[in-house]
């Protein structure tokens, strides 16, 4: 009996364990660590769509509901510019040449998803194996830009909308070592910013675009002064 | 007879031509004088008609405000965060269709009312940066703001007046309708105005009305002794700080309203400027720079008039 109790114990732990993933914590940017010698190539992946979402609507009927409701928006959304984060690969590695590091960048948008998971699990160690990217790019560190939701968002409770129509940026920035394969810089993006008085202003709801330029602008200026 | 009808015609054109030519030729000199007198007079008719025409020509706006409430001066309420998450709900299936609509309005409107408790608490909790200086702002009013305008450069180049009712302001005279509203940033180093203005023409029977606004943004001053310098003489920086926005946006608006001027079609940029601990953006057209002023047109095509990081230059 009491063994079974244990080995239900470990089963329900080694369960609830797997279930649970651990978020990269940030890392600050040092050119100590970097180093004097280091050569980055700067690659950003493809900015994604502005779409609108609705976090909270959670049923297919509330999903339904939130998006007939929010048509409109959801309309506008779709016509919002990305060229000034598309931009941002550009200014980074401008950045990191006024800092008197060796940068370059890759034009087009870079596509991660061929690279081979890591399996190691040393504090900072990327997710992915870069490494192979070390005679590819002829370079020491990859820096990545990488954003992974880009739009207008609005909270939902089932059908009923708890927030008003703020501006959603997330993803991520940092820098591999090509050699350790670890982070050296890790900087997590989650910018989301609510207009300022009306929103409900059709067709160009001119608040909350402008709330979306200046998340933009929000996620560029971190990105910068991270490096600094 | 026809001879003598002949010889009488005759006569009276050589009576005629020689009337012509015992005329004295005019003394050109005194006859340029002469002129040149009667120009000297025409041209100072005509200045003083242009003077005249000046004064005309000055657009007559008569201001109406709510000239015996307070001016509202608040708090800054910084809402960029304000993701209120609400709270999921199970609905009841029991109740059927109508049932399941009841409890999504009942729930609808608890959040709503929520989200009013919670703005009005940040308000109230806003307002507390205010209390240094609650002492100058009961010297604010609207007729202080009006008088202030009155004399200020813009007070010559128009004739501003007081009015309180659209009704007796004289036809063909503008109707200027302000709402002004002040705020303190949380960090207590500058002074947001945001000014509406509704104008139309008093002559017209069906008036199209002028609405716009614009909000200024006053330089910071020094974080470590803010209070001292705001309140620093009489009147204050403080009051000086709150008349001069207002000048300047009364400026802005009454200036766009005036001009017929085609609209910039300058690529929008994105500002910013720092009010309170945050920064803040603007997604906008500049329209003017001054030494340390930005003028720019927002999405809203209302008004945003920044201070720029540099300062300028004093004169010799």
């Amino acid at each position: 009996m009491r063994v079974t109790k244990v080995l239900f114990l470990i089963f329900f732990v080694s369960f609830t364990v797997a279930c649970t993933t651990v978020s990269q914590q940030a890392v600050q940017f040092s050119p100590t660590v970097v180093g004097d010698g280091a050569s980055i190539t700067v690659a950003m992946t493809e900015v994604p769509e502005p779409v609108m979402a609705y976090p909270g609507a959670g049923c297919l009927l509330c999903l339904g509901v939130a998006a007939s409701a929010n048509s409109s928006l959801s309309k506008h959304t779709k016509t919002l510019p990305i060229e000034d984060l598309e931009k941002m690969g550009a200014e980074v590695r401008d950045a990191l040449v006024a800092k008197g590091l060796q940068a370059n960048l890759v034009d087009e948008p870079f596509d991660f998803k061929a690279l081979k998971k890591s399996s190691s699990k040393e504090e900072n160690a990327a997710k992915k194996d870069f490494s192979v990217l070390r005679e590819e790019f002829e370079t020491t560190h990859v820096l990545v830009i990488k954003l992974d939701s880009v739009g207008i968002w609005r909270n939902y409770a089932n059908y009923v909308p708890t927030s008003a129509p703020y501006a959603n940026i997330t993803g991520m920035a940092y820098l591999v070592n090509l050699e350790t394969n670890t982070y050296e810089w890790y900087l997590p993006i989650a910018q989301q910013d609510f207009s300022e008085g009306e929103w409900k202003q059709k067709p160009d709801y001119p608040s909350l675009t402008n709330v979306y330029f200046g998340a933009i602008e929000r996620v560029r200026e971190s990105i910068l002064s991270s490096l600094k | 007879m026809k001879e003598l009808m002949n010889t009488r015609l005759l006569l009276l054109v050589l009576f005629l031509t020689l009337l012509g030519g015992c005329a004295s030729a005019p003394d050109k000199s005194s006859d340029l004088s002469a002129s040149s007198d009667i120009k000297l007079e025409a041209d100072t008719d005509f200045e003083s008609t242009n003077e005249e025409q000046a004064e005309n020509k000055k657009a007559s706006i008569h201001i109406i405000a709510n000239w015996e409430d307070p001016i509202s001066f608040l708090g800054y309420v910084d809402t960029h965060a304000d993701a209120s998450s609400g709270s999921g709900v199970l609905y009841s299936g029991d109740a059927g269709a109508a049932g399941l609509l009841v409890q999504i309005f009942a729930h609808a409107a608890i959040n709503s009312s929520m989200q009013k408790k919670k703005l009005d608490a940040k308000q109230e909790a806003a307002n507390h940066v205010l209390a240094e200086y609650l002492e100058v702002i009961d010297k604010l009013s609207h007729t202080t703001l009006f008088e202030v305008a009155q004399v200020s450069e813009l007070g010559s180049q128009h004739q501003i007046r007081k009015a309180t009712e659209a009704s007796e302001v004289p036809e063909g005279d503008i109707v200027a309708l302000i709402v002004p509203e002040y705020y303190l940033s949380p960090d207590k180093r500058s002074i947001m105005l945001k000014l509406a203005l509704n104008a139309y023409s008093s002559s017209d029977l069906e008036p199209s009305v002028y609405q716009r606004s614009v909000k200024v943004i006053s330089g910071r001053v020094d974080d470590t002794s803010s209070e001292d310098m705001w309140l620093d003489g009489a009147p204050s920086y403080f009051e000086t700080t709150a008349h001069s926005l207002f000048v300047e946006g009364l400026d802005v608006l009454l200036g766009d309203y005036l001009s017929a001027e085609v609209e910039a079609q300058e690529p929008k940029k994105t500002y910013s400027y720092q009010f309170g601990e945050r920064k803040r953006y603007e997604r906008a057209t500049l329209l003017k720079e001054t030494c340390d002023r930005l003028y720019l047109k927002d999405l809203k095509k209302d008004f945003v008039v920044i201070p720029t990081t540099s300062e300028c230059e004093v004169g010799i």
